[in-house]
C-alpha cells in the first residue's frame, strides 16, 4: 500500500528498478581473426597511441608563455627531420596558482595535467613551473607517482633563471627527445585499443535524426570489436535520467551514474545553467545524446579525468562544455574523439584527433574546411542509419591510422586544454 | 645585556652571485619596528651566531628572509611585527628561536575598523608642477600608454581563430605602422559551458568590454562562434558597444568555419592599422597614470623592500594626481582595519569590509589563503601566515587615504589609492585592474615572477639582489638596495616612480622585451560549468 503522506520516492530508485528490468544484453564480442586492425603506436605498457607528439605541460598558467614558446619553436620544419613526430603541443591552462591548495579542486587538476601526459599519444614531455605555484611542481610529481627521466623532463623557472632561460632549456629538453620519439613506429593492431571519447558541440534538430544514432552505430561496431567509448556530459544527460539509468550494465553502475547525477542537481542548484533550466539539445523530448553511445551497456563509470581502464561502453563524469569535457576524457585516456554538431564548431584537441561529424549538409557545406563527415545523408533519406554507421567505423580507422582530420589540419588544438575549474580562486 | 661585543663575521651560505655588503655583514638581521619582538634575516644565517643589535645568539639556521625572536616570547603572547598582530606564540619561544608556522598559531583577532576616522586629504601638487609623461591621448581624454589592437573571444570556442589572427601579424606586418605596438589576442577558457545570466556572466561581459574600451585598445575585433552561451548581440548590448570601423565583429558559424574566419579576421585588422596608427605621444600630466599593485611570488623581503618601496611611490604618484589600485582581497585580509581607518567616507570603509565578508563565505572550507594557508613558495620564503602576507602585501599602496572601493573589472573613476576586489590569483586580478583601466601594472615578487600583460604593461620589482642577479631579464627594478642597506625607502620610492614615468611613455618593460602578456588575460571564473 502507498503511504501518500510520504514524498514520492525519487526518480533514481524508479529508474534504478527500471534499469533492472531493461538492461540490455551484453555486446557480442567478435573473435580476434573476425576483428578489424588499425595502424598505431604500441607504447611501453601495451597501451597504444594514435598519434605520436610531444607535450609541454605546465603546473600553474605562470608557466604559460614558456611553453608556448617552447612549443612554437618546432615549427614544420624544425621537426622536418622527425617524420613520425607528429608535433609539439603546449598544455597551458588558466589554474595552479591561486587556487586551494588540497581537496578535490587541486587532485583534480593533477590528474588531469598527468592522465594526459600518460595518455598513448604523448611519447615525452616537458613539465614547466615557475616555481612558488600552489600546484608545486615536486609535489606534484610525487602525488601522480611521475618519475623525471629522458622522457619526462621538470624545468623550474626561478632555479634556471627566468623566461628566456627556461624556453632556452625547453627547447633543449625537447630536441633531446625528439630520435627518441622518431623511433617509434606504427603496427597493425586490433581495434580493441581505440578508445573514443564522444562529444558534442553546437547540436541542432537533426542531430538526433543524423549524426547521433548514425555515430551509436558506429560506437556498437567499435564495442563488438572489443574497443571502448566514453559518454559524458552529465549536465545534458542528466535530463535523460531515466533513459541514461536504463543502460547501466549493473546495479552497481546504476547507482554510480545517480550518485554523479545527484551531485550535478546540487552543484547547478540556483543556477542558469542547462540542467538547472531543464533545456535538452536539440529541443524539448530528444534524447540525442545517449543516442551518440549506441545500444549497449553501459559498464563502468568514471569520475573527471581518471584512468579509463574497462573495455566496451563507459561513463565519464564531465560537463557539456566540450574543451572542459574533452579534456577530461583525454587524460582518462582517449585516443580518438567523435564530436556531434549540428550548426557547426571549429573545435579540436590537442594531441588526439577530433573526427567531427555533421547532422545535415548544409552546415557540411557551409564549413567544410572543419567538419570531417557528413551525415546529411541519413537526414534526407538517401542512406540508412546501419550503414551510416558502417562508414563511420571505418574512417575511424582511417583517422586512428594517421588520416588528418580536419581539425588538425588547420592547427587547432593549442587552446583546447581546458582542465575543469571546479573550486574556488584565492 | 652585552651590547659591546661584537658578532662573528658572517659567511653567507646562500648561493649566492652578489657579495653581502658590508652593511649586512654587520647587521644579518632588519628590525622593522622598535616594539617588534621578532627581527628579519638579511641573509641565510647559521646557527650560534650572536646578533649584537638584539643581544641574543641564533638558535637554529635561519634561511634568508625568515624571522626570529628577538627576546623570550611565551606561549600565547601575541608575535610583532611592524608593531602589528602576525600571530601567537604557540610554545614559550627563547629569545634568539628560529619563528615560523612551527611556532606562530594563526588566532582570532579583534579589528577595530575606526571607519573613515583617520582620513586626512593628500595634499596634491598644483596642477603646473605635476610630473609629467609622454603619452597617447584619445578622443575621449583618457590617456594610452600603449597602442593595441586586441582581438577578442566572447568566448573559449573563437579562441584558436583568435590566436591565428593575431599571431598574422608579426614584426613584419607591422613595419609600416610604426606607432602600433602589436595585434594581441584575448582569448579565455569562458563564455560558453558556463552560466547564462548573474554575476558570472556579467562579470565575464565587463571584463571584456572593460579590457576592449581601455585606453591602450585603439581597435578591437571580437569573435563568435555563433552559439555560445556569451552571446555576442546580448554581449555588446550588455556593454553599450556599438560596431564600427573600429569595433568590429566576426561570427566564425556564419563565416564558413575556422580557415575563413582567419582569412576574413585579417582583413578586419588590416583596415583598423591606419586609423590605429595615426596617433601621437604628447606631454601630459603624470595624473593620467593609473597603476595596478600586483604582488606574486612573495618572500620574507617583499614586505622590507619591494612593497614599501612601491608604497613610497605610489605616493608621490597620488599626490601628482594619479591612481593607484590596491587589490587581492584574500591577501589584504587581516589588515584591512589599516585600511577602513583612512577611508574616505565611513561607507568606503564599509564597502571594503563588506567584500571581505563576501570572500570570508566564498571560501569558507576551502584549503585557500585567507584560512591562513600561504602558498608552498610564501611559506619557504618565509611568511608564517596570511596576516604576516597580508602586512607586507598592503605596504604596496602606500599610506594615502583610501578613495574607493570597486567590484572585479568596474570601471575606476576616482583619482588616488582605491581598492577593487579581487583573488590574489595575479592573471585573474590584474585582468580585472586593466579593465577597469589600469594602464601600468607594478608587480613585486621575492621568488621571482614572469608575469607580463597586454595592453597595459607590467613593471616588475625583485624584493632582494640575488633573484634579481638570477632573474635579470625578466625584473625591470631591483629593490634588493634597500635591504643591502644601500638606499632607503624614500629614495628607492623616487627611483621607482621615475622609472615608472618612463615605462608609460612607451619604454619597454622586460616582459614586453620577452613577448610575454597573451596567456595573461584570465577573467575571474566564478560560477559553476554547464
Amino acid at each position: 500500500m502507498v503511504d501518500i503522506s510520504r514524498p514520492l520516492a525519487p526518480d533514481t530508485a524508479a529508474d534504478a528498478a527500471v534499469s533492472a528490468a531493461t538492461r540490455p544484453a551484453p555486446a557480442r564480442l567478435l573473435s580476434p581473426e573476425q576483428g578489424a586492425s588499425f595502424q598505431g603506436y604500441v607504447r611501453p605498457g601495451g597501451r597504444v597511441g594514435t598519434r605520436n607528439h610531444i607535450g609541454v605541460f605546465v603546473v600553474g598558467n605562470c608557466g604559460a608563455t614558456a611553453a608556448r614558446k617552447v612549443a612554437d619553436h618546432f615549427t614544420g620544419k624544425r621537426l622536418a627531420a622527425f617524420a613520425n613526430v607528429d608535433g609539439v603541443v603546449p598544455f597551458v591552462h588558466e589554474i595552479g596558482c591561486g587556487m586551494e591548495m588540497t581537496g578535490e579542486p587541486m587532485n583534480l587538476l593533477r590528474r588531469t595535467i598527468a592522465g594526459t601526459l600518460r595518455n598513448p599519444n604523448i611519447a615525452g614531455a616537458v613539465v614547466i613551473a615557475l616555481g612558488c605555484e600552489r600546484n608545486n611542481i615536486r609535489g606534484f610529481f610525487e602525488q601522480e607517482k611521475l618519475v623525471a627521466g629522458p622522457l619526462l623532463h621538470m624545468l623550474v623557472m626561478q632555479e634556471i633563471g627566468g623566461t628566456a632561460a627556461t624556453i632556452a632549456a625547453g627547447i633543449a629538453a625537447v630536441e633531446s627527445m625528439l630520435p627518441a620519439a622518431n623511433a617509434q613506429t606504427r603496427s597493425s593492431v586490433p581495434v580493441e585499443h581505440l578508445v573514443v571519447g564522444l562529444q558534442s558541440a553546437a547540436p541542432d534538430a537533426l542531430s538526433a535524426v543524423s549524426a547521433d544514432p548514425a555515430l551509436g552505430a558506429a560506437m556498437d561496431l567499435l564495442v563488438r570489436h572489443g574497443g571502448t567509448a566514453i559518454l559524458s556530459e552529465t549536465s545534458e544527460l542528466a535530463q535523460v535520467e531515466g533513459a541514461v539509468l536504463a543502460r547501466a550494465a549493473s546495479a552497481e553502475v546504476g547507482a554510480q551514474l545517480a550518485q554523479r547525477i545527484h551531485w550535478w542537481r546540487g552543484y547547478s542548484a540556483g543556477r542558469d545553467t542547462r540542467l538547472a533550466r531543464g533545456d535538452r539539445s536539440g529541443g524539448p523530448g530528444t534524447c540525442s545524446g545517449i543516442q551518440r553511445a549506441g545500444s549497449t551497456a553501459l559498464q563502468a563509470v568514471y569520475e573527471y579525468a581518471h584512468p579509463v581502464t574497462a573495455r566496451g561502453l563507459v561513463f565519464m563524469d564531465t560537463p557539456a562544455y566540450a574543451a572542459v569535457s574533452a579534456t577530461g576524457q583525454i587524460a582518462g585516456g582517449a585516443n580518438l574523439l567523435c564530436l556531434s554538431t549540428g550548426s557547426g564548431t571549429g573545435f579540436g584537441a590537442a594531441a588526439v584527433p577530433t573526427v567531427k561529424l555533421v547532422s545535415n549538409s548544409t552546415t557540411f557545406a557551409r564549413m567544410e574546411d572543419d567538419l570531417d563527415i557528413d551525415c546529411g545523408p541519413v537526414a534526407d533519406g538517401a542512406v540508412g542509419v546501419p550503414e551510416m554507421g558502417r562508414r563511420i567505423f571505418e574512417r575511424l580507422l582511417d583517422y586512428a591510422s594517421g588520416v588528418p582530420t580536419k581539425a588538425e589540419e588547420l592547427g587547432v588544438g593549442d587552446n583546447e586544454f581546458v582542465p575543469w575549474p571546479i573550486g574556488v580562486l584565492a | 645585556m652585552n651590547t659591546a661585543s661584537t658578532s662573528a663575521p658572517i659567511t653567507p651560505t646562500l648561493a649566492s652571485t652578489v657579495r653581502p655588503s658590508d652593511a649586512v655583514l654587520r647587521n644579518p638581521f632588519i628590525r622593522l619596528d622598535p616594539l617588534d619582538n621578532v627581527i628579519v634575516a638579511r641573509l641565510e644565517v647559521p646557527a650560534g651566531t650572536p646578533v649584537a643589535s638584539d643581544g641574543v645568539t641564533t638558535q637554529q639556521m635561519v634561511p634568508s628572509g625568515h624571522k626570529i625572536a628577538a627576546r623570550a616570547i611565551g606561549r600565547g603572547e601575541p608575535v610583532l611585527k611592524y608593531n602589528t598582530v602576525i600571530g601567537f606564540a604557540s610554545e614559550d619561544i627563547p629569545a634568539g628561536t628560529w619563528m615560523h608556522s612551527h611556532n606562530i598559531a594563526f588566532g582570532e583577532l579583534v579589528k577595530d575598523y575606526r571607519h573613515g576616522l583617520d582620513y586626512v586629504p593628500t595634499e596634491l601638487l598644483p596642477p603646473e608642477q605635476r610630473a609629467r609623461f609622454q603619452g597617447i591621448v584619445r578622443d575621449d581624454g583618457r590617456v594610452a600608454t600603449r597602442n593595441y589592437i586586441g582581438v577578442f573571444v566572447v568566448s573559449h570556442s573563437g579562441a584558436t581563430v583568435a590566436r591565428k589572427i593575431a599571431g598574422f601579424f608579426d614584426a613584419d606586418e607591422l613595419a609600416a605602422f610604426p606607432h602600433i605596438d602589436g595585434v594581441v589576442p584575448f582569448v579565455h577558457e569562458q563564455g560558453a559551458g558556463m552560466e547564462k545570466s548573474g554575476e558570472p556572466m556579467d562579470m565575464l561581459r565587463r571584463t571584456i568590454g572593460g579590457t576592449l574600451r581601455h585606453p591602450n585598445t585603439a581597435g578591437a575585433l571580437v569573435i563568435a562562434l555563433g552559439e555560445e552561451h556569451n552571446e555576442l548581440g546580448a554581449f555588446l548590448a550588455h556593454q553599450g558597444l556599438v560596431p564600427g570601423p573600429m569595433l568590429q565583429t566576426l561570427v566564425i558559424q556564419r563565416a564558413g568555419g575556422t580557415r575563413k574566419a582567419i582569412a576574413a579576421g585579417i582583413a578586419q585588422v588590416r583596415a583598423m592599422l591606419p586609423a590605429a596608427d595615426a596617433v601621437r605621444r604628447e606631454p601630459v600630466s603624470a595624473e593620467h597614470i593609473m597603476v595596478g599593485l600586483q604582488c606574486g611570488g612573495s618572500d620574507g623581503f617583499s614586505g622590507l623592500s619591494a612593497n614599501p618601496a612601491l608604497g613610497a611611490a605610489m605616493e608621490i604618484l597620488i599626490r601628482n594626481g594619479g591612481t593607484a589600485i590596491l587589490s587581492e582581497t584574500s591577501e589584504i585580509y587581516g589588515v584591512e582595519h589599516t585600511l577602513t581607518a583612512r577611508a574616505r567616507t565611513p561607507a568606503v570603509g564599509r564597502k571594503l569590509v563588506a567584500r571581505i565578508d563576501w570572500w570570508l563565505d566564498y571560501n569558507r572550507g576551502r584549503d585557500t589563503q585567507i584560512n591562513g594557508q600561504v602558498s608552498p613558495g610564501n611559506n619557504a620564503g618565509g611568511l608564517a601566515n596570511v596576516l604576516e602576507k597580508s602586512l607586507g602585501g598592503a605596504k604596496k599602496g602606500g599610506n594615502a587615504p583610501l578613495m574607493e572601493v570597486y567590484e572585479y573589472a568596474e570601471p575606476v573613476t576616482q583619482h588616488g589609492l582605491v581598492f577593487m576586489d579581487t583573488p590574489g590569483y595575479d592573471p585573474v586580478s590584474a585582468t580585472g585592474q586593466i579593465a577597469g583601466g589600469a594602464n601600468l601594472i607594478c608587480f613585486t615578487t621575492g621568488r621571482g615572477s614572469c608575469f607580463g600583460s597586454v595592453p597595459a604593461p607590467t613593471i616588475k620589482l625583485a624584493s632582494n639582489t640575488p633573484m634579481y642577479v638570477r632573474m635579470q631579464a625578466d625584473m625591470d627594478i631591483n629593490c634588493g638596495p634597500v635591504i643591502d642597506g644601500e638606499a632607503t625607502l624614500a629614495q628607492m620610492g623616487q627611483q621607482i616612480f621615475a622609472q615608472v614615468l618612463r615605462h608609460a611613455s612607451g619604454e619597454p618593460t622586460r616582459s614586453e622585451a620577452l613577448g610575454v602578456g597573451t596567456n595573461e588575460f584570465v577573467p575571474w571564473p566564478l560560477g559553476v560549468s554547464d
